[in-house]
């Protein structure tokens, strides 16, 4: 099986309020096969999102190399990767980031407005209804619960099939029967699609149902 | 992409009518303050049309009158109207209004303005509407109407005989209706609608020595190749005064002026003998003289005539003797005799000099040729010699009765002949070279005629202009008050702008996890922008739907302000609102590129930042680092400069101390808001404390709003400082005035300088009284009125003629006056204008050494120089030049219509011993102090402009803090909710947020006002006149509209609990 993810003695540092400059994540490196589930856990503030951020080529990173399905990701201008993005990867967050002026549905059909992916109306139908949410795609985020704002979120995510879903902390704002539920949901797509699923995460049970844990600590990732 | 526009806008409404209203503000302000100048540009073109009615060209002959029959030959093949125009004085009862223009119309002048009377009978005058209400008349009234009586010769030309110098005419009144265009004829420049009044044409020409003449023709329906060749093709000489006619025993034709001396055109361009004849006071050999006598210079290079056959040749210092003065002489050939002569000194008094000649023959009387005088009026046509008034001073005991003989033998027949380079040499002039000019017989009539034809008319002084381009050019070269408007209302418009930039950045900083949504889907920060930028596009151009409406209803508003309480800033009630479809479009693009580059500018700035930072919302700034003190120093620095200059006290230094003080207010603001930011925990903290510290955590928005209001308050009172409060001693010489106390004007020239002897004579003034004064007599040249008080560009600007020697000391430029004497190298002729007059009445902004030109008597562009420039003088309004160069340009221009009058002696009684003597030339005097104030109104009414506009600008500005209210509550959600946990209630938060932007107004209002006060000092000393009314009621506008702004959005902002943000999270 190939590498989907590849991530080789990537180095970052941010400035602190004191001037000082703390290193984030150290020489950290990862290797991520197609299908593979992988958590990556750390206490609070560890850098768990910033490396999730630069693995989606949503922030930069000081030194080391970055492959996505090959593709070298070397350049700082975040517009190179647009496509990477668009086709390639997809992205849960904690709060859910809908558009509130759109209707689940229209949420969901966001990237095609890019992509023109064909049929995209019946992917997306499919889709609701793969996450029991067959009835509420015309209704606003406003009108929807957490829950049901975070499985319209994943099925955005998921509407051009991307090769790689990274959810950063996807339960965390959820009770715990939707946070369930949706871990159930994640780990369907990766079966049923082969999806290799990264996510960071506090939560022991979601981290569990993977298949590999990494620990983030001190800027240095280490295989659980 | 469309439907995502709509539904963002449809879902962002509420949030987005604040700033929808602000772009429509900003719309309306930008389109309405455009829309203001164009409606005052084209009102004036408006007026130019009315003022001209049909006249597309005019035949200007008004320094050079032109048979009527010229009018009616020109008449059978163009659409012409003839008029004779002049300016004078109307009285009725006890009320004289000046400078009046008196029109004798003809039945066609209706073709021209269908509104003009028609066949006005002899004894009526048609006055225009705002003249009949200035003197008081209505229709059969009686009045008196005076005007020049004219002569078709200078007055102050040598040898011209004396008249009267004007003429007044009993009339019976008719007024025109208000409404009625021929009321508002002129052929000059200008927004004021002149005071006309309309006679019979023939009436008109007989009451002032003008029979058969007129000044001005006026054609329509034509273009100007046609009317040059019309002209040129029908004027004969007798059109322009001169006359055709076999002399010397008829072996010549000779060409005759009656206005003595022939154009110069004429003379240089024929191939005529030229003579020139002229009167000697003596002529004498030894002890013996022969008085007053005519005595002629003739061509001996070009010889035409019989006279030739009796004649040697003739260097340029012999003569030639009629034996008669021979005999009377006791002279011989071989002798030397002299000649005395009259000739016209510089400052228009009469100098006698001396020529001595050679005698070289002796001819007998008969042998000459008595044609050989022009017709000298006051001499040719008198039957004794005593009976002569030639208008030179005459001793009559001096003629005896032998010079009785000869003038009933000989009349006109010269006692000697010279060279003719010898007589123009002696006894050439600004009136003329030549009396006559001799082809031969053979070359037949048609043939001399052909030849004088060729440019008669260019050379006679007659030029056709084409007055419809002349107006359309004066009106659109004229102070372009559309840019002015727009730059009073500079501080609204930025102010406008400002706002409605503000409100669309809080808008699209709101929806900053939208731009970091988009980029994590895949879209590119050029696709996103576009997004917004369309979205900002499909708003401003919504904007503008309400926006255009509005914004005309503030130029009407504006206008009608205009017209009324601004009236000084134009001198007009007649501009009108014109809707220009290219100006609103012209604003439109304006405003929608503004709020695109907005737009462009804040997204940009976003999605540079990372996808991560977007997502999370607006960026919280994080304190960090140390205070950057910088600024802060240099603020002290500025500071203590400002004093410095404030000690050291003079007027450019307090102006130049208020704006280092306003820079060291902005720089000391900025650090101490970084020392807040950046300082030290305190024990004894305090809510007072924690609203600075609240202010100083977003420094740039903050100092924004600082800068906004304290540099807007700021403007607003400097401009107070700027009102030039001329030099309020008006006997200071060296100030506007001049030192001079009255600055006079006549309708009718006087011929003499009053203070002169020939004046004193004529207008019997008490001498010794008059010597208590120092009156300047100055010439002047009519024409477009170049001051400030005209918003037309001037065309033909009026000119005056000085005696530099006279103003030696006077005015700013104290004793550089000798200037206008200097021989410029391209031959240019220097001239000096008010500085106003020179860069904005005639738009020559290098000042100082810029070129112009300006038509003289005869129609011919002549160049000038200028050579200085007075500063906020009485004298603004025209082109000044020496007498000497005046009278070189207009000889045709005599006696003297404006006069400055220093009255040392606080004893002198002008009314009594000056103005009373001069009310039939239609005086006006007026106080100098009182002339400068007029035209310092107009600069002042622009200044009460801009701070009216200003200070609306201040009061947007002011309604902003109240969006900062709204802003800082959305950043700061999650404090507030913590101090409400805490146990603050919403009450004690909104008072702290109050406080906190109130201190922010009021810092930057006071730093702005307090900084400005510093330019108000030299005027406090001066004792001038301050607008604190207008100031105070401003500034408590501004910090009213402030307040409620803050109050009604602090309300608004905390109407809903915080405590639901913490629970959420």
């Amino acid at each position: 099986m190939s590498d989907v993810i590849k991530l080789e003695n990537i180095s970052k540092s941010f400035v602190n309020g004191a001037g000082q400059s703390l290193e984030v994540l150290k020489d950290v490196s990862l290797k991520v096969q197609q299908g593979e589930t992988l958590s990556i856990m750390g206490p609070s503030g560890c850098g768990k999102s910033t490396l999730l951020n630069i693995i989606g080529t949503l922030d930069d990173f000081d030194e080391g190399a970055l492959e996505i399905t090959d593709q070298k990701v070397t350049s700082k201008n975040v517009d190179e990767y647009a496509d990477l993005r668009l086709s390639t990867i997809g992205f849960v967050f904690q709060k859910h980031h809908l558009m509130p002026q759109l209707t689940a549905l229209e949420n969901v059909l966001l990237p095609t407005l890019k992509s023109k992916i064909p049929n995209a109306e019946k992917r997306a139908n499919e889709l609701f209804e793969s996450v029991g949410l067959g009835d509420r795609k015309n209704h606003h985020p406003g009108q929807l619960s957490g829950g049901e704002c975070q499985r319209v979120a994943l099925c955005r995510a998921l509407i051009n099939s991307p090769k790689v879903l990274l959810a950063d902390e996807p339960t965390g704002a959820l009770d715990e029967e939707s946070a369930n539920q949706l871990t159930e949901l994640l780990l369907k797509l990766n079966k049923d699609e082969n999806l290799t699923l990264v996510t960071v995460t506090h939560s022991k049970e979601l981290a569990n149902r993977m298949s590999t844990i990494y620990e983030l600590k001190n800027g240095v990732l280490d295989k659980k | 992409m469309i439907k995502l526009f709509v539904k963002s806008l449809l879902f962002y409404k509420r949030r987005y009518l604040w700033t929808f209203a602000g772009l429509v503000l900003a719309a309306a302000i930008l389109n309405g303050a455009l829309s203001v100048g164009s409606s005052v540009k084209q009102s004036l073109h408006d007026m130019a049309a009315k003022r001209l009615g049909g006249i597309e060209f005019l035949v200007d002959a008004r320094l050079n009158p032109v048979s009527q029959r010229l009018s009616d030959q020109l008449g059978e093949k163009l659409d012409t109207t003839s008029v004779l125009m002049m300016l004078g004085s109307a009285n009725f009862q006890n009320k004289q209004v000046n400078n009046v223009f008196v029109n004798g119309i003809d039945n066609n002048f209706p073709n021209f303005f269908p509104d003009a009377p028609k066949g006005i009978d002899e004894n009526t005058a048609w006055l225009s509407h705002n003249l009949a209400t200035k003197l008081g008349v209505k229709d059969g009234d009686g009045f008196v109407l005076r005007v020049r009586n004219h002569s078709l010769l200078p007055g102050d030309l040598p040898l011209t005989g004396s008249s009267d110098e004007y003429i007044a005419l009993r009339l019976s009144v008719k007024v025109l209706p208000e409404s009625s265009n021929s009321g508002r004829f002129s052929l000059m420049a200008a927004q004021v609608p002149p005071l006309n009044v309309f006679l019979n044409l023939a009436k008109l020409q007989n009451d002032t020595n003008m029979a058969g003449l007129v000044n001005e023709i006026f054609v329509r329906n034509s273009d100007a190749e046609t009317v040059e060749k019309q002209l040129n093709e029908m004027w004969l000489p007798q059109d322009s005064s001169m006359t055709l006619r076999k002399a010397d025993n008829d072996t010549v034709f000779e060409l005759i002026s009656n206005r003595v001396f022939l154009p110069e055109g004429i003379v240089e361009e024929s191939s005529a003998s030229k003579v020139l004849t002229y009167m000697a006071n003596e002529i004498s050999f030894g002890k013996k003289a022969t008085p007053y006598s005519i005595v002629s210079g003739i061509d001996f290079e070009v010889k035409n005539g019989a006279i030739y056959k009796n004649l040697p040749e003739l260097s340029e210092d012999e003569v030639l003797l009629n034996k008669w003065t021979a005999d009377d002489l006791g002279a011989k050939v071989g002798d030397k005799i002299s000649i005395k002569y009259f000739v016209d000194n510089e400052d228009g008094k009469l100098r006698e000099d001396t020529a001595d000649f050679t005698v070289k023959g002796i001819v007998a009387p008969e042998k000459l040729d008595r044609l050989l005088m022009p017709s000298y009026p006051g001499i040719a046509d008198e039957e004794h010699c005593r009976d002569w008034e030639p208008g030179i001073p005459m001793d009559m005991q001096k003629i005896r009765d032998k010079d009785e003989d000869y003038w009933d033998e000989y009349k006109g027949t010269p006692k000697l002949i010279i060279n003719y380079k010898s007589a123009r040499k002696y006894w050439g002039n600004r009136f003329g070279q030549t009396t006559s000019l001799r082809w031969p017989s053979s070359k037949g009539g048609p043939e001399v005629l052909k030849e004088i034809s060729q440019n008669g008319v260019k050379n006679s002084g007659l030029s056709v202009i084409d007055i419809q381009k002349e107006a359309g050019a004066a009106a659109s070269q004229g102070i372009d008050f559309g840019m002015l408007f727009v730059s009073m209302s500079f501080f609204i418009i930025i102010s406008a702008l400002l706002l409605s930039g503000l409100l669309l950045a809080f808008q699209l900083e709101e929806r900053r996890s939208e731009m970091g949504i988009m980029a994590s889907l895949g879209f590119t920060s050029k696709e996103i922008r576009r997004r917004f930028v369309g979205e900002g596009l499909l708003l401003s151009v919504l904007a503008l739907i309400p926006g255009i409406p509005l914004g005309l209803i503030y130029t009407k508003v504006v206008i009608d302000l205009l017209s009324t309480v601004w009236y000084d800033a134009i001198g007009t009630t007649e501009i009108f609102m014109h809707v220009s479809p290219m100006i609103l479009s012209a604003g439109s693009l304006t405003f929608i590129i503004f709020a695109l580059v907005t737009v462009f500018w804040v997204v940009k700035k976003f999605v540079n930042t990372p996808i991560s930072e977007q997502l999370s919302g607006s960026k919280q700034e994080q304190i960090s680092g140390k205070a950057n003190l910088k600024l802060f120093y240099l603020g002290w620095f500025l500071l203590v400069l400002s004093i410095v200059l404030v000690v050291l006290g003079s007027d450019n230094l307090f102006a130049a101390a208020s704006g280092t003080l306003l820079l060291s207010a902005l720089f000391l603001s900025h650090g101490f808001l970084q020392k807040m930011r950046y300082g030290k925990s305190k024990a004894e903290a305090s809510l007072g404390l924690l609203s600075v510290r609240n202010i100083s955590r977003q420094i740039n928005r903050s100092l924004g709003a600082i800068i906004l209001m304290a540099c807007g308050s700021y403007l607003v009172l400097n401009t107070a400082s700027r009102q030039k409060s001329f030099n309020l001693d008006k006997s200071d010489k060296t100030s506007g005035t001049g030192g001079y106390e009255y600055f006079a004007k006549t309708s009718v020239p006087l011929r003499y300088k009053p203070d002169s002897p020939e004046g004193l004579n004529e207008y019997v003034l008490d001498s010794d009284e008059l010597a208590k004064t120092q009156i300047v007599s100055m010439r002047v040249h009519q024409g477009d009125d170049a001051s400030c008080l005209n918003l037309n560009r001037a065309q033909n600007p009026q000119v005056f003629g000085i005696s530099s020697k006279e103003f030696k000391g006077r005015f700013n430029l104290k004793d550089k006056w000798p200037v206008l004497d200097e021989e410029l190298e391209d031959g240019s002729i220097p001239v000096i204008g008010d500085e106003n007059t020179v860069l904005w009445g005639l738009g020559l902004y290098a000042g100082v050494g810029s070129k112009y030109e300006i038509r003289d008597e005869q129609g011919r562009l002549q160049k000038v120089t200028i050579v200085g420039l007075l500063k906020n003088s009485t004298l603004q309004g025209a082109l000044i030049m020496n007498r000497k160069n005046f009278d070189k340009l207009y000889p045709a221009e005599s006696g003297y219509s404006l006069f400055l009058i220093d009255v040392p002696s606080e004893e002198f009684d002008l009314e009594e011993n000056f103005t009373s003597s001069f009310l039939d030339f239609g005086l006006e005097v007026e106080d100098s102090g009182e002339r400068l104030k007029n035209f310092l109104k107009i600069e002042a009414t622009y200044l009460v402009i801009f701070q009216m506009l200003g200070g609306l600008g201040l009061i947007l500005g002011a309604l902003g803090f109240g969006f900062l209210i709204f802003r800082n509550v959305q950043d700061r959600e999650g404090e507030l909710a913590t101090m409400q946990a805490l146990g603050y209630r919403l009450a004690d938060i909104r008072q702290i947020l109050l406080k906190e932007h109130l201190l922010l107004l009021v810092w930057s209002i006071v730093s702005g006002v307090l900084c400005a006060l510093v330019s108000w000092i030299p005027l406090f000393q001066k004792g001038a006149e301050l607008p604190v009314g207008r100031i105070l009621t401003i500034l408590a506008l501004i910090v009213f509209a402030g307040v409620i702004s803050c109050v009604v959005s602090a309300y608004s902002a905390f109407r809903k609990d915080f405590l639901t943000v913490l629970r959420n999270e």
